[in-house]
Order: C-alpha cells, then structure tokens, then sequence
C-alpha cells in the first residue's frame, strides 16, 4: 500500500518535476557549464573550456569590490527598508481606523504597478532639470538648489533605495498584516488593562508575534532584491561610471550587451553561489515554521 | 461486409479530400516576412505600417510582418529571436552596432541579394558606405542617412553678442557656450548618460580635428585627441548637471522646453520636434556645420553621418522573399515617403518634401514643408565639407561603455584629459588583447 501510494505520489509529483527539470535545473545546468568557458560571442571558436580562468578574472577585475559592495548596500538598504515600512503600515493598518480598506488598499498600487512603469515614472520624478521632488523640496526650503538625485555619488543609492521600498514594502505589509490578523484582540486588551504603553505592546506582543514570519520574508527579499534586474537597469542602467552597478544588470552586460557570456555565467554562478546561504537560511526557517 | 466497404471507401474519400483542400491552402499561404523596425515614433509608425499595407496589397504571396523594437534593445532581441528559432528576416539598424553583428555572422552579406539596387547606394549623393560593409561586403542596405548639424537656439540668445554663424572653431563653441550659459537655462548640453550619444558628439569633434574614431590612438593623433577631451572638459561648465543622467530624449526634451541653448543632432530630429513643438521653426532655430579643431585646415572639415538600414538576418527562412522586400523598403519611393530624414540615394530633398507633402492624408498638411527646410539646411551644411562617418570598430557597445564611462569621470573631475586619454587607450588595449 505504501509502495503503490508513493508511487502515485511521484506520478502526481511528475508533471512538476518535468517542468523544474526543463525550466531550472537544466538551465541552471547550462549555466554553470558556460562559467568554466571563454564563450565570447564575438569570437569564432571562443566555447572552450578554461576551468576557473572566468572566476580568477572577475575576483581581479578592477571594479569587483565596487559591484560587490554596490550589491551588499542596493540588498541591504532595499531589505531593511522594506520590511520596517511594511511592518509599521501593516500594524497601523491593523488598528479600527476609518476608510480603512481604502487605505489597505491603496498601500498595494505599487506592488500592482510594473516595475518597468514603475521605474520609468520614477525617473522622471528624480529627474535633476525637470524633476517633482527637486520643486517640492525646494519649495519646502528643504534643498537651495536641484539635487541630480540619479547622478551624485553621494544620493544615487538612497534614491534608488527610496524607489525600491516604495515598489516593495507591500508585499511585507500583506504578509505581516495577515498575520496580525490572526492575533486576537484580546491578548492586546489583556496588555492594556496591565498597563502596557503602546511601546511595549509593539516590542514585546507584536513583533515576537511576527518574527517568524518577518524573517521568511527578510530572507525572500534579500534573495529577489540581490537578483533584482529591472529596478537598476531601468532607473540607471549601473551608472553613472558604474557607480549603481550591482550583480544582476552587470551579467545582463556583460552576457547580452558585450557577448562575453561565459564571463557573464560565472557573475551569475557567483551571484547564486551568494544566495544559496540564504536559500539554506529560508528552507530551515520554513521548516521550524 | 457491405458496410465495411463502404466505411474503408469513405474513410479514403474523407482523407483524400482533407490532404487536397490542406495541400491547397498550403499552397496558397503567403510567405510572412517578419522585419523588426525600430520606427516608434509617431510618424515613424504610421510610414511602416503605411509602407507594409501597400506592399502587402499588391504582394498577396510575401505578406510583410512588422515588429516594433526599441532601438536600445533591438539587438539584443534580435539575439533572442535567433536563439528561440525564429529569427526575423529583416532588421532596422544603426550606427556601427551591426559590425558586432557580422563578426558573430549573424547578417547575411546582400551583394548578391540585392544585385542591381546596391550599386545605387555607391552612387548616392552623401554617402559614405563604410559602416555599411564589412569585409568588403554589403551587410546594411540604408534607406534614410542622418547628418549632424549644430543647432542654436537664436531665440534664446538675443542680446547676448552671439552670432551662430560666428561658431566655426573649437574655442568659438566654448565662448558660446559660456556666453548663452543662464542656469537653468544651459549653453550646451550632451546627453553624458547615453554611450550613443556621447560617441557621436565625441566622434564629430575627433573627425573635425584629424582623429578617425574613438580607438584611433596613433601616436601623433594624441595631441589632436586630447584637445578634444579638453573641448568636451571646457564645455562642462555650460550643460545641466542633470545631463549625466539623459539619454538622447532627455537632452532633445531640455532643448524643446527653451533649457538648452545649443546642441548637436542629426537630421532625423524634426520628426521628433515638429509634432512637439509647431511654434518653432527657422526664426528660431540655425543649423551650422560641425566646430573644426586646431589640427586641420577648414578644406578638411568632415560633416558627420551615419545611417539607419536594413540588415538581413542569416538565419532567415525567406531570404529571396526578404530580397524582394529588402529592395521594396529602401528604394527611392518608399525612402522619400520617410518623414523623418534625407534618404541616402540620388533623389533631391525637393523631391522629398514634395512626395511628403502629396501624403497629407496619412502625416497631415504640409509635413514636407514644416520638416523640409531642416532638411534643406543640413544639406547646405553638408556644402564644402566631406560628409563621412567616424571609422568603425568592434567590440562596439564595450568600448562605448568603456569612452561614456571615461568622460563621467572626467565630469566629476576625478582625471584629466591626458588620464582619460591614458586610462581609455589601456581599456581599449586590454579588449584587443582578450579579443
């Protein structure tokens, strides 16, 4: 009976794992043969392959630390923002307020919107010449003189940080919502009648409340984020000279701009090498969940 | 057993007759020609879609399938069509981008396809067929030819003591700048966050001053070099701090919204302010030719150009059939019905705006004339001056990124022109030697 149950269980299992095989491990696959070859489209005969040569150079190239750091701040930034803006939307959200499925639901137009239209509305709003927030702001007192928010070193990040939260923080605030949803109201009046400030409802009920969830989430984001594509490329395209470059557009260059595709697999590589310890982290946490 | 007989026969008839009426209508389907055009635009659109309806009217056997690509990703989709196993047959293309192209062998040399028709781009009026050949072949077959003019706005200097027709040299360009400089109204602007962009400016200085192309490093070109790395460092001061972050439309909006006072563009632009800004026409607006550095003689001066084309994929399943469309799509009827540009054959740019403004129906009144003097004026500009494009190179978009990248960090003054000259030409080096 359990052979005949497993084996209709593997039966059932099989048109998804045919669609995993064909869609992601052998892509994966091919991925990874392509990082031990100097595939180079440009070059007639380029495919062979040179072992660890891709990985040797990309550690050595001269901007690694530059696109490894960029990558660290786009992922640290993007995450941390996401998720304390999505926790404090959603607990406040939470609350009886008045219109308050209005306000859920306007929370999730930028998780609804494409991150292409996203992006391309952004730009304008950051745009140094003609750009709203520049007017705002300086019509606030706050700045003297039009920032070139996507073109100084010093504010490329915070603005492509900014614009990141705002595409994301929903997802958090959904999930952690829900969750909040499912605490009773009594526990927090049973606090309240003991004299709990609001303070320590939030530090000491909410977030234990929340925490296994919260870090699932924590983890998915760091995984996305670090891969993420569109939301660099779109706003800045890894510039200006490199200076918002991070992991995932730099082997979309690399791979399908200049033809160096084995160069590009072996960013790739690395780049999944990175977020394999937070997939384990993720599979763990599940699985206690 | 009746019965049976009966059945077998009329299960043959029944087959027989669905494997005719199939092969019939096999027969009788046309052979799609798919061509990827990056033709966006307005008017762009309405000519394509125009050109294609009229092909597909009188060509029922070659029906023509257009496919609408941004021009910054038209390459990398072609790539991913050929990958997929469907590639297109036909493709726009511009600038030098399909030599990466045709050393991948990705584009079918067209001598022999387009035997007769080719030997009328040689003759053309302007152009220079360089960038269009590889090897010693065809590989592009252009339909429309760009020429870079300067343009000033002489709205926006009244009172300023500028004369346009004054702006001859490079210095000349620089007090200009300087002089038409009212933040946040710019004297001069390029669009520093397009690698385009910033070569084809790049390109017209160098050419203007004896160097043949970004890569050119001979030795006894460096000076020439780095005086127009200096040129492009002493115009800084004069553009938007937001043009380190434009692409081309960012600086052409600039300019429409009365933000820039002069810049470079080719003659494919009226198309694109026409529609968007009416108002503004020859009161307002001169074309001058290109600045000419101190390395040559005014008898030297070079006119930049470049083109837009057709190629022709190698992996095409219809290339007789894409030949015939090939030659439909850049003869002198269909180029003079582009709104947007001169066409690179012999016909006259009177003939143009006379063909585009019969086309009232389909572009509105009289758009050969609201874009025709633009066209008239660059090609008096084009007078006295070898109209050529800069040389061509490969890999194209590594060492453009690599040139863009380079004069970001002379903007944020973190080299100078000679470090810039030196850090490039070693980038440049190195790519050579992976290659």
């Amino acid at each position: 009976m359990d052979k005949k149950n497993t084996l209709v269980g593997f039966l059932l299992l099989s048109p998804t794992l045919v669609v995993l095989l064909i869609f992601i491990v052998y892509p994966l696959f091919e991925g990874l043969k392509l990082s031990f070859t100097d595939m180079y489209l440009l070059k007639r005969g380029s495919g062979k392959f040179i072992g660890l040569q891709n990985f040797i150079d990309l550690a050595t190239e001269k901007k690694f630390l530059l696109y490894m750091r960029n990558t660290a701040i786009w992922t640290a930034g993007s995450v941390v923002g996401s998720v304390a803006l999505g926790i404090i939307l959603a607990v406040q959200l939470n609350k009886p307020l008045r219109f308050r499925s209005v306000y859920r639901s306007l929370a999730l137009i930028p998780w609804i919107m494409p991150i292409v239209t996203a992006g391309v509305v952004w730009r304008w709003i950051y745009d140094g010449q003609w750009g709203i927030l520049n007017y705002v702001l300086k019509q606030l007192g706050i700045i003297n003189e039009y920032k070139i928010w996507l073109g100084d070193k010093h504010l490329i990040w915070i603005s492509l940080i900014v614009f990141f939260v705002w595409k994301v923080f929903p997802f958090v605030y959904v999930i952690v919502l829900s969750i909040l949803q499912t605490i009773p109201n009594e526990i927090y009046e049973a606090a309240k009648i003991d004299g709990a400030s609001a303070t320590n409802i939030f530090w000491k009920m909410t977030l234990p409340l929340i925490k296994p969830t919260v870090i699932v989430v924590t983890l998915l984001l760091t995984i996305w984020t670090a891969n993420e594509f569109a939301a660099v490329w779109i706003m800045t395209r890894g510039g200006p000279a490199d200076t918002s470059m991070t992991l995932a557009p730099l082997v979309y260059m690399k791979s399908f701009l200049f033809y160096r595709t084995g160069y590009g697999a072996s960013i790739g590589v690395l780049l999944l090498l990175t977020m394999i310890g937070f997939v384990i982290l993720y599979i763990r946490r599940v699985r206690v969940n | 057993m009746r019965k049976s007989l009966v059945f077998f026969w009329g299960l043959v008839m029944g087959l027989s007759i669905v494997i005719t009426f199939s092969f019939v209508s096999y027969a009788k389907e046309p052979t799609t020609v798919t061509v990827i055009s990056c033709g966006t635009l307005g008017l762009e659109t309405i000519f394509q879609d125009y050109t294609a309806k009229e092909w597909n009217k009188k060509h029922p056997d070659i029906r023509v399938k257009i496919e609408y690509v941004a021009w910054p990703d038209v390459y990398t989709k072609i790539r991913a069509y050929i990958a997929g196993g469907d590639p297109p047959d036909l493709a726009w293309v511009s600038e030098y981008g399909p030599h990466d192209f045709a050393k991948m062998g990705l584009i079918e040399p067209l001598d022999e396809w387009l035997k007769d028709e080719r030997d009328s781009f040689v003759e053309s009026t302007f152009f220079e067929p360089g960038n269009c050949m590889y090897n010693g072949k065809w590989i592009v077959a252009p339909f429309v030819e760009v020429l870079l003019t300067t343009i000033v706005r002489t709205d926006l200097i009244e009172g300023l003591g500028i004369d346009p027709y004054d702006i001859k040299t490079f210095d000349d360009l620089v007090d200009a700048a300087k002089k038409a400089n009212n933040p946040p109204v710019a004297g001069y602007n390029i669009a520093l966050g397009d690698p385009g962009w910033v070569l084809i400016r790049a390109s017209d200085f160098l050419l203007n001053n004896g160097v043949e192309s970004i890569v050119d490093f001979r030795p006894e070109k460096k000076t020439a070099y780095i005086e127009v790395l200096n040129l492009i460092s002493d115009l800084f001061p004069y553009m938007s701090p937001a043009a380190t972050t434009w692409e081309v439309g960012g600086e052409i909006t600039s300019w429409m919204q009365d933000s820039t006072t002069i810049i470079s563009h080719g003659t494919y632009w009226p198309g694109i302010i026409a529609p968007e800004r009416p108002d503004l026409g020859q009161d307002q607006i001169v074309l001058i030719p290109g600045v000419i550095g101190p390395q040559i003689e005014e008898s030297e001066a070079v006119l930049l150009n470049w083109f837009c084309g057709y190629v022709m994929l190698s992996d095409s399943k219809h290339k007789p059939e894409a030949a015939k469309v090939l030659a439909y799509l850049t003869s002198d009827e269909v180029s003079n019905m582009f709104p947007m540009n001169l066409s690179p054959k012999k016909t006259s740019v009177e003939d143009k705006i006379k063909a585009l403004n019969e086309m009232s129906d389909l572009y509105g009144e009289n758009v050969g004339d609201t874009v025709g003097w633009w066209l008239i004026r660059a090609k008096e500009c084009a007078e006295g001056r070898k109209v050529r494009p800069a040389a061509p190179y490969t890999p194209f978009a590594e060492i453009n990124k690599s040139f863009q990248d380079t004069i970001l960090r002379m903007y944020y003054k973190e080299i100078t022109s000679e470090q810039a000259y030196e850090i490039f030409k070693r980038t440049v080096e190195e790519l050579e030697i992976k290659e």
